[in-house]
């Protein structure tokens, strides 16, 4: 079976009308140890682009969209019972978050092959990697502006 | 606030990081090491051992009496002390000589401009002398209010040329011991002093993580020097921005920006202590009047510390909520790595502020159990050995 993959670095793989969803190893690398997860129960329904699915690390919070429209036929048990590590260990394998029920193939089309995958994240600036991963909520929140802060401070010790 | 418009500043130091890790990000207008081997892996290092964090992207500077002020010892530190307490409600000309006191630059509102450090050099020939260290996305903002209070009167000094760095942790007495100088391990919380060793360095006792340590203001020729030999102890590892940020919300400090703003007095965010008594007498600080008038009444909100009951994270900008009425919002979230929980920083209306009180989060639309707890989340470590 092939992956596509968009540019927000979700991946997609079909069998038959089943489309398997997950993000890539790229994206959980960006990432870090994931801390929370939360997948859709079975039975929603999503259309290509929507929120899907949310990410987070210690540093950042993702959301995932849906990379192809489709009804949830089963979301990834370890997932759902908090076993993140799973999507660190095996993003692109047992890491997977949802398979969707799927009516229109076509809209594979518009999603990149390996190559054109491999070549887009290469072409990633590095230094913005909490900005890579589309939807991230997490540059301001996570840090500010201020960089840290005032030189020594420390409760109460005055 | 960041110089707009230029690509951001390589750091001094930046090949040594570089040769280390390619993530960077542009922070405060500064090109700075985001993460090395792994934020969760860094924190956790330097909770146990020593991590070795550069801040040279932050505000250090001196401010000084003018030559042949003629004055000594108590005299010139009162003087100069006098000058910038025009900015600070701390009590800075009550600085014993090597102490550090942490405050802040109130506006006339009563709001936080930028919270810093001011240290009193410990040795006699720097009487009339203060070392401050500002933040860095502030640092011209400060730099200008200062010199503008204090026209004429004394000068400031930028020493943001220089490298300034943290090394923090539970064995960063051991190492600046023998990579430095044995008497680091001497120093106590909150004191600065320098020492002839890798050229000149000014060393405070203090960060930022909650951990023992020192923050050390190295000249840039010297600072590559002084940053191997502390990266070859093997109790030190390089860590990142990231790591600092998830330190220092354990350690339940503010960071400015998110949970200090103009519009944030120092009593609503629960830094009260930072005012001392003589100041409070004198109401001689900018924005004294609602200041002193929440240290007597008490404030409508108040800086707390949130934990979620689930593991959902909580970040800046949730909404908080009891009984499905607004009572405050979350000024910084995320995830403790030492309790393998998520942890959150925000301001709640006076009434709701009591430990254990329980509230909701409105995290992506939906509400979620959480509960008031006590600052910090995890303890702090500081050196302050019982006095004799």
């Amino acid at each position: 079976m092939t992956k596509r993959y968009t540019k927000d670095h979700e991946w997609v793989e079909l069998n038959g009308d089943i489309a398997t969803v997950g993000i890539s190893t790229y994206a959980a690398e960006q990432l870090g140890d994931v801390v929370y997860a939360e997948l859709p129960d079975a039975g929603k329904s999503f259309k290509q682009g929507d929120d899907m699915a949310v990410v987070e690390s210690a540093k950042t919070a993702s959301d995932v969209y849906a990379p192809i429209s489709g009804e949830v036929v089963e979301a990834n048990a370890e997932i759902k019972s908090e076993q993140w590590q799973i999507i660190n260990d095996a993003p692109q394998a047992g890491g997977w978050f949802v398979k969707l029920k799927i009516a229109d193939k076509s809209e594979l089309d518009s999603l990149m092959d390996q190559a054109a995958y491999d070549d887009y994240v290469k072409g990633l600036y590095v230094s913005g990697y909490f900005l890579a991963l589309a939807g991230s909520r997490g540059p301001e929140g996570g840090m500010g502006d201020s960089g840290g802060s005032a030189e020594a401070r420390g409760g109460g010790t005055v | 606030m960041a110089e707009a418009g230029s690509s951001p500043k390589k750091l001094p130091l930046d090949a040594i990081w570089r040769a280390r890790t390619s993530k960077f990000g542009d922070f405060a207008g500064y090109d700075m090491p985001l993460q090395f081997e792994g934020l969760i892996p860094e924190h956790n290092w330097t909770r146990a051992h020593a991590g070795l964090f550069d801040v040279s992207h932050m505000g250090p500077s001196f401010f000084a009496l003018p030559k042949g002020h003629g004055l000594e010892g108590d005299e010139a530190h009162k003087k100069v002390a006098s000058l910038i307490e025009r900015l600070v409600p701390a009590d800075i000309q009550g600085l014993k000589p090597g102490q550090v006191r942490y405050t802040m630059i109130t506006n006339e509102d009563g709001g936080v401009l930028d919270d810093l450090m001011i240290a009193r050099p410990a040795e006699p020939g720097a009487a009339g002398d203060l070392y401050i260290v500002v933040n860095a996305g502030c640092k011209h903002q400060d730099w200008a209010l200062i010199e503008e209070a204090t026209k004429g009167e004394a000068n400031l000094v930028r020493a943001d040329d220089r490298c300034l760095l943290a090394l923090q942790g539970p064995t960063a007495h051991a190492v600046a011991a023998a990579v430095i100088d044995p008497a680091l391990a001497q120093m106590n919380f909150m004191t600065v002093k320098r020492y002839d060793a890798f050229g000149r360095i000014t060393v405070t006792r203090s960060g930022y993580t909650g951990e023992d340590g020192y923050e050390i203001l190295v000249r840039a020729e010297n600072a590559a020097e002084l940053t191997n030999a502390l990266l070859a102890h093997p109790e030190v590892k390089p860590i990142g921005l990231g790591a600092r940020d998830s330190l220092r919300l354990e350690a339940g400090l503010c960071l400015y920006g998110h949970d200090l703003d103009p519009t944030t007095s120092p009593i609503e965010a629960d830094l009260a202590w930072t005012i001392q008594k003589r100041r409070r007498e004198a109401k001689d600080f900018p924005g004294a009047k609602r200041i002193l008038r929440e240290y007597d009444l008490g404030p409508a909100r108040k800086r707390v510390g949130i934990r979620p009951n689930d593991r959902a994270p909580a970040r800046e900008g949730v909404e908080i909520y009891k009984d499905g009425k607004k009572i405050g919002v979350v000024t910084s979230g995320g995830f403790s790595p030492i309790l393998n929980a998520p942890i959150s920083i925000g301001y709640v209306e006076a009434d709701h502020a009591e430990i254990g009180t329980g509230v909701e989060l409105m995290i992506r639309g939906q509400a979620r159990a959480a509960t008031v707890t006590p600052l910090p989340f995890v303890p702090h470590q500081y050196y302050r050995p019982k006095k004799a």
